[in-house]
């Protein structure tokens, strides 16, 4: 309400050019909306269409030869509902992991007092260009007890110096120093500062992150891949992968006709495996969207 | 009460830091004990002796288990277990099997885990576990096998004895043997053989092409006229590809490479990269001559398997004339009806090439089976596997058990089922059997026992490849390289092969192989391409002598 | 600087400093102990590259490579050494150029008043993030096929000849970069969009009130506000100038674009596939790293130079 208000005044004072700007950006909006949308759009069709008709260049607005045998063998599969329940269990445990592992080192390193700032800025940055490889890796993981464990999956990778530096950098840019002196005044600690006055000032970074960090999760495979052995351990996504064949296969001669139609299967499935694993985590969004509202700063300083 | 709190927790901080620094580094030294390996005592206990016959069935008085590592295509799963052979062994010998199935999707990265993790299972199987270079740059963790063949492998023995060459390609540079190879049955000599739609040739009234020039009229008929009767005339391909074109569509010229290493072995023994042959170039032309005309689809180079798929199994109509495949529904789906598979084209030398196998096309291959250094049992690994080399045996783990699969009868031969609804042949077989890993043997004389229906499958390809087999050339064999030229041959193969192909491309689409011949050589001279030739020819005469 | 002047004073300072920020210091542990131990623990496997390993024999067990730089000069011995290097820089420097393409989106998010359209937009802007590259791949090439794609269609009407884009190597990298702003820019905007969030409204208010326009506002206020982060991403950015990933490139390529296409890392791939080398690639790769943070501590500190933000 009181935000026409607001708009009624703009126009009042501004007028001209700022109505040919607002034209201006919601044609280009809708542009750039129609031509992202297009390849979801395509997708979902696809993932409907006979796979021949869309090889073949034939679905471009409408599905065509619809079918939904894409879904049908994709759910054939049962361990894809395993699949499920562990992504969901790694993604939310992970998560939470990940954004104290993360958070937490993201606020000590933006304070300007730190002794050893440097040092220890040095130390993330550096694990981000110089690792050991995949096989020191395996058998660190391994003498620590952890292959084929629930662990595996959510702590030992759960320290991103990425999403650090990305959060340091919003700590030190939006939290005003004012307020720490303020709280000193009151006789808070560093850790009360951190959780009672910090963190709720922070909602935007911490949902990018949460953001973030589920969705890496949510989609990944690989570590999977390596570290656990049980079937019944398996994430979503190394299940549909094992579903679909990759394409780099080097064909055993005369076998063509299995592998012909694993092939025309694996076609078949991959839209409806996109659609499958992908609508979850694009509901999270909007849960997290909400948090990037303006004003989320307004009354913490007072004057 | 606070201050406390907090000198407590300043504790616990400090002590926590100093635990994970001991606690990480103090397994430093670790990783040598994990890879020196649990290795058996080389002196078989009492025990295990009285356990162990080393004749007859079972195999062990006490049940045994041994783990055996299998890897099978992307999504293929471990259903081959319950096939009724393996069921019964274990029943028989008293030896049980924890089978470990690895997809081969992602099976580069396992690999260096598995071989670093400082255990492997007793056996492997399966030619596309590991491969030359793995094993032989990891040879302590293998058992050389010369003893257990010569002492537990009666099978085994007798068919390295019938067909030498199981013994040839599966010797490794040092003299001994460290896996065991295998032979498929019923293999067709020929490999992929030249398809031709017929219904198109009958639409426009044209004979089947015998020579090249012959070959070009009818591709240059498809093209222009409505081919396949729909009514539009330029919707048809009379050749195709994905992401480059087959070499196959130059066997008239006289090149053939089953094997892709690019090389061919003359009449004298010696070898020819063909790549830098006048044949290649010929050929070239020729081909560069339809791709300006249209006659070779102008995606050729860029589109992928799938969309090459969808233009050979177009749901209206046939689009695609004419190919070098395995058969016909090895490609076309639906369409298969309307192609038939012609003899080869005869080239302007006025003779015909395929590219095959006189012993069979992928049927000789060895790594098939090899048992490693943490086998406890390996006598008992030696006796099971040798079960596998008989000819009742073989069939039933390259099609399935005998019962489901395979029917015997009174008189002795043996017979395929068709297989069960919505499921194709090929993909039954993958299902209920090893299919082409692990450990076989078939002889000829148990060969003549299999009855294959002609009409499908592997019994309709033995079929087709008769019209060629006369024509088949001698592919550059399945060596076996030194480590030291494992080393050397990726950086020269890729680089080397990567050239040729990409001027291959270029050539085709603009033409001037003529003019670009003189400096391509040279290019290629300059990455290495003599010292290619000269690891392959010291490895082929090792094989050969 | 604060803290190296005092350090320069009394130690004794320190500790008392160290003492009293104590919080700080719990608050790093967890991501201090995971790294070291899951990170720096297997740091050895670096020396991979400087022997000759084979994974039976362990890291320690493998002999040392002959000469130790063996499998680097290798690498620059190598036929393809300069061209996998130019093909990989001439597209990460090209991404870089579109770098601020994301930061446009934010900005014209935030200006939005519609707040249903706002929604919508940036919901799916987002989305093409999720899709596999192996289907944008072969939808880039579907739409680009001159036979049967949309693209063919236009140049029909057009009345002119459709050329074959994915097989022009001079096309490769444009596609690439252009490819992945289509299917990324949503998702990297976020963070932008999450930035703008804090900006506090009354500064527009103040703004309107002093007569500003819409274009005047996002100078003087929304930039600023975007600064830090677009400097870290941007440094960020920088140190992966080397590390081209290798699955889209892979799948884009084929032998008429091969030349600008082949980049480090399907390089390493290849050489992979006949037989492991693990110490070539390992050293392949090392190389590229060491480039990569050379190339970020040099960014870091003219960056640090110019605007007092850096990494460290």
């Amino acid at each position: 309400m009181s935000e026409n208000r607001g708009k009624k005044d703009n126009r009042i004072r501004s007028g001209g050019p700022d109505k040919i700007f607002q034209i201006f950006l919601y044609l280009i909006a809708a542009i750039v909306l129609v031509i992202v949308l297009y390849p979801l759009y395509f997708v979902v069709i696809a993932s409907f269409s006979d796979p021949s008709a869309v090889a073949g260049g034939q679905v471009w607005l409408l599905p065509k030869g619809f079918t939904l045998d894409g879904y049908k063998e994709l759910f054939r599969h049962d361990e894809i509902w395993t699949g499920y329940a562990n992504t969901i269990l790694y993604t939310v445990v992970g998560t939470l992991i990940g954004l104290v592992v993360n958070l937490f080192a993201a606020y000590a390193l933006s304070r300007k007092d730190l002794v050893g700032r440097k040092f220890f800025n040095f130390m993330f940055i550096f694990t981000m260009f110089f690792n050991g490889g995949l096989i020191p890796t395996f058998l660190t993981i391994k003498d620590f007890h952890l292959y084929n464990t629930f662990t595996v999956m959510v702590l030992p990778f759960s320290v991103s110096v990425y999403n650090i530096i990305v959060a340091r950098t919003f700590f030190q840019s939006s939290i005003p120093s004012d307020l720490n002196d303020a709280a000193k005044i009151d006789g808070c600690g560093n850790l009360g500062y951190f959780f009672k006055i910090v963190l709720p000032l922070s909602k935007a970074i911490i949902s990018v992150i949460a953001l973030w960090t589920a969705v890496g999760m949510w989609n990944s495979y690989f570590n999977a891949l390596i570290y656990l052995k049980d079937a019944s351990r398996y994430p979503l996504q190394l299940i549909l992968r094992n579903i679909l064949i990759t394409n780099n296969l080097q064909m055993s001669f005369g076998s063509g006709e299995a592998m012909q139609i694993a092939l025309r299967l694996s076609n078949l499935m991959r839209y409806s495996v996109i659609i499958v694993s992908t609508v979850p985590i694009m509901c999270f969004y909007p849960f997290v969207q909400k948090y990037f509202n303006k004003g989320v700063m307004i009354g913490a300083v007072k004057g | 009460m606070k201050k406390e709190v907090k000198a407590c927790l300043k504790r616990i901080t400090s002590l926590l830091l100093v635990f994970a620094m001991t606690l990480s580094f103090a397994g430093c030294g670790k990783e040598k004990q994990d890879t020196s390996g649990k290795m058996p005592d080389s002196a078989k206990t009492e025990k295990e002796d009285s356990n162990f016959n080393a004749t007859g069935m079972p195999i062990v008085k006490e049940l045994v288990t041994l783990t055996v590592l299998t890897t099978r295509w992307g999504n293929m799963g471990d259903s081959f277990t319950n096939n009724e052979f393996l069921k019964e062994l274990e029943e028989k010998s008293n030896v049980k099997i924890d089978w470990q199935v690895q997809s081969l999707n992602d099976w580069g990265e396992q690999k260096g885990i598995i071989l670093a993790g400082g255990e492997l299972p007793d056996i492997i199987m399966g030619f596309q576990t590991f491969n030359d270079s793995d094993i032989m740059s990891n040879l302590d963790l293998f058992l050389p096998l010369n003893d257990l063949i010569e002492s537990y492998m009666p099978n085994y023995s007798k068919a390295m004895e019938e067909m030498p060459d199981l013994k040839k390609i599966a010797t490794f540079p040092d003299g001994n043997m460290y896996s065991m190879s295998k032979n498929l049955p019923l293999r067709p000599i020929s490999c992929n053989q030249p398809i031709i739609n017929k219904v198109w040739l009958k639409n426009l009234g044209l004979e089947v092409p015998t020579t090249i020039d012959e070959l070009y009229n009818v591709l240059k008929a498809f093209k222009e006229q409505d081919a396949n009767g729909n009514g539009d005339p330029n919707d048809e391909f009379p050749i195709s590809g994905a992401k480059g074109i087959s070499m196959d569509f130059l066997n008239p010229f006289g090149i053939t490479d089953i094997n892709g290493f690019k090389i061919m072995v003359n009449e004298d023994d010696t070898l020819t990269y063909y790549p830098t042959s006048e044949a290649y170039k010929e050929g070239i032309k020729w081909l560069h001559k339809l791709y300006a005309e249209g006659i070779m689809d102008p995606e050729t180079f860029t589109q992928d398997d799938s969309m090459l798929s969808a233009k050979r199994q177009d749901p209206n109509v046939a689009r695609v004339g004419f190919e070098y495949a395995w058969t016909p529904d090895s490609n076309f789906g639906k369409w298969s009806s309307e192609y038939e598979v012609i003899p080869p084209i005869k080239g302007y030398d006025g003779k015909q090439y395929t590219g095959g196998d006189p012993n069979g096309v992928a049927s000789i291959m060895r790594n098939e089976v090899l048992i490693t250094k943490f086998c406890k049992n390996p006598e008992v690994a030696a006796r099971w596997i040798d079960e596998f080399y008989t000819g009742e045996a073989s069939i039933q783990n390259f099609w399935g058990g005998i019962g489901t699969v395979i029917t015997k009868h009174e008189d002795g031969t043996y017979t395929l089922n068709d297989p069960p609804e919505g499921t194709s042949a090929d993909a039954w077989y993958w299902d209920s059997s090893l299919r082409d890993f692990g450990p076989k043997y078939v002889s000829k004389e148990f060969e003549e026992k299999v009855k294959l229906s002609p009409a499908s499958g592997d019994g309709l390809k033995a079929e087709l490849s008769k019209i060629a087999e006369s024509t088949v050339t001698t592919p550059y064999p399945n060596v076996m390289f030194t480590n030291e030229e494992n080393e050397e041959r990726p950086t020269l193969t890729t680089d080397i092969d990567k050239y040729v192909e990409s001027t291959r491309a270029l050539w085709i689409t603009e033409g001037g192989v003529d003019e670009g011949w003189e400096e391509y050589l040279e290019q290629l001279n300059a990455m290495g391409l003599e010292r290619l030739m000269e690891i392959y020819a010291a490895a082929y005469e090792r094989y050969t002598k | 600087m604060k803290v190296s002047k005092q350090q320069k004073g009394n130690t004794k300072n320190l500790w008392l400093r160290i003492r009293r920020n104590w919080g700080l210091y719990l608050l790093l542990l967890p991501a201090v102990i995971l790294l070291i131990c899951f990170t720096y623990r297997p740091m050895y496997g670096v020396l991979i590259a400087f022997k000759e390993y084979r994974p039976a024999k362990g890291i320690w067990g493998s002999p040392w490579a002959t000469p130790w730089y063996k499998y680097f000069k290798k690498f620059f011995d190598s036929y393809q050494f300069v061209n996998t290097i130019k093909n990989t820089l001439s597209i990460t420097l090209y991404s870089l150029l579109v770098f601020p393409i994301p930061i446009i989106l934010a900005l014209c998010i935030n200006q939005m008043r519609s707040g249903k359209f706002k929604k919508v937009f940036q919901t799916v802007t987002y989305m093409p993030h999720f899709i596999s590259t192996v289907v944008m791949v072969g939808l880039l090439t579907l739409l680009l096929s001159p036979g049967s794609g949309v693209f063919g269609a236009i140049c029909d009407v057009l009345g002119v000849e459709a050329p074959n884009l994915m097989g022009k190597a001079g096309a490769f990298k444009h596609l690439y970069v252009w490819s992945d702003v289509w299917q990324h820019a949503g998702w990297d905007s976020i963070i932008y969009i999450a930035a703008l969030s804090g900006i506090d409204p009354s500064l527009y208010e103040a703004a309107t009130v002093d007569g500003a326009t819409k274009m005047q506002k996002i100078k003087y206020i929304d930039i600023p506000m975007l600064i830090p982060t677009t400097v870290t991403m941007l440094i960020l950015r920088m140190g992966g100038l080397l590390s081209l990933g290798f699955e889209k490139v892979y799948l884009m390529q084929n032998d008429l674009n091969l030349v600008s296409s082949e980049v480090i890392s399907t390089y390493v791939y290849k050489i992979g596939v006949i037989n492991t080398q693990y110490s070539y690639s390992a050293a392949i790769n090392l190389f590229s790293t060491i480039v990569n943070f050379i190339l970020l501590l040099s960014v870091n500190k003219i960056s640090k130079r110019i605007s007092e933000n850096g990494l460290w």
